[in-house]
């Protein structure tokens, strides 16, 4: 079975869980779309059940780290200085 | 001789012909059971009545259903029987998964299952047992469970009582709480611990 949420960050962009029953014990695979933003992203999925009555919710947070844009300079100086995720500007 | 207190004529005295009825309260007991009665009158012979009352058929009578706790632990069934031995057998899917004990009580005394029970309680009247399951485990499903325990004479007479373990709570884990998944998206693993159907939202 498959399930797919959508991030809600507006890439448009899935996380799939891959699991054979939505019942008992299960080993849940979590992947999702490549992230192409320069910042990490969160989502909290929620897993319920209910049984005589009483409603269980169990919230698991996935977060996904960044495709950073990494710009390394070399001075003259033959410094190596590596910008990671920042915004880079020029004078 | 004076007769027994199981026994009451319907007139303790009398003159001339009559007709005296006798009635003898409940005998629980597998064997007949005997007294006499004297009829005394001045100046003649007096004259001895003998009652028999007859013994109970065989039987046993056990509690028709019992219940134990979600959370386990012990559960005493009682019944009442005339039968000179009683043999205890777990019947039918055991889902409860009660283990038989080897011993319970008959009139207060220890048996063993399926022994002849000490001084024979019931060729008199019928006597009281009870046999007591211990360690029942926790329900962990949302089930209620069921087993049944049958009770047999030595006549093969039986009876028999359906034992009930309420349903246990409905549970949910995940681990880890959270994951990171790297920029490139790759697969990680959660782990999903339940005793019924669950959603993801």
């Amino acid at each position: 079975m498959t399930t797919q949420i959508d991030w809600g960050d507006g890439s448009g962009d899935k996380i799939t869980l891959t699991y054979s029953a939505a019942t008992g014990d299960q080993v849940i695979s979590v992947s999702s779309a490549a992230n192409a933003g320069a910042s990490s992203r969160t989502k909290n999925i929620t897993f319920t059940v209910t049984a005589g009555g009483t409603t269980i919710t169990r919230v698991l947070t996935v977060v996904q780290e960044s495709n950073a844009d990494v710009l390394t300079i070399i001075t003259r100086n033959n410094e190596c200085v590596t910008y990671n995720g920042m915004a880079i500007g020029y004078k | 001789m004076a007769y027994a207190n199981w026994v009451t004529p319907s007139k303790v005295s009398g003159s001339g012909d009559d007709t005296v009825s006798w009635t003898g309260s409940e005998h629980t007991g597998r064997n007949s059971r005997t007294t006499t009665a004297t009829f005394a009158a001045s100046g003649v012979e007096s004259k001895t009545l003998t009652i028999v009352q007859s013994g109970k058929t065989e039987f046993v009578n056990i509690a028709d259903t019992a219940t134990v706790a979600k959370t386990g632990g012990s559960v005493t069934i009682t019944g009442t029987s005339n039968s000179s031995k009683l043999t205890f057998s777990l019947t039918g899917s055991n889902n409860i998964g009660l283990t038989l004990p080897a011993s319970y009580l008959a009139n207060s005394v220890s048996t063993n299952n399926g022994a002849a029970i000490t001084g024979d309680p019931g060729a008199t009247q019928e006597y009281t047992f009870s046999i007591t399951f211990t360690g029942i485990d926790e329900n962990t499903t949302i089930s209620s469970l069921t087993s049944q325990l049958t009770v047999t004479t030595n006549n093969a007479t039986t009876d028999t009582c359906t034992i009930t373990q309420a349903a246990g709570d409905a549970y949910l884990t995940i681990s880890p709480n959270t994951i990171t998944i790297p920029a490139a998206g790759t697969a990680q693993s959660v782990t999903v611990s339940s005793n019924t159907s669950w959603t993801i939202s």
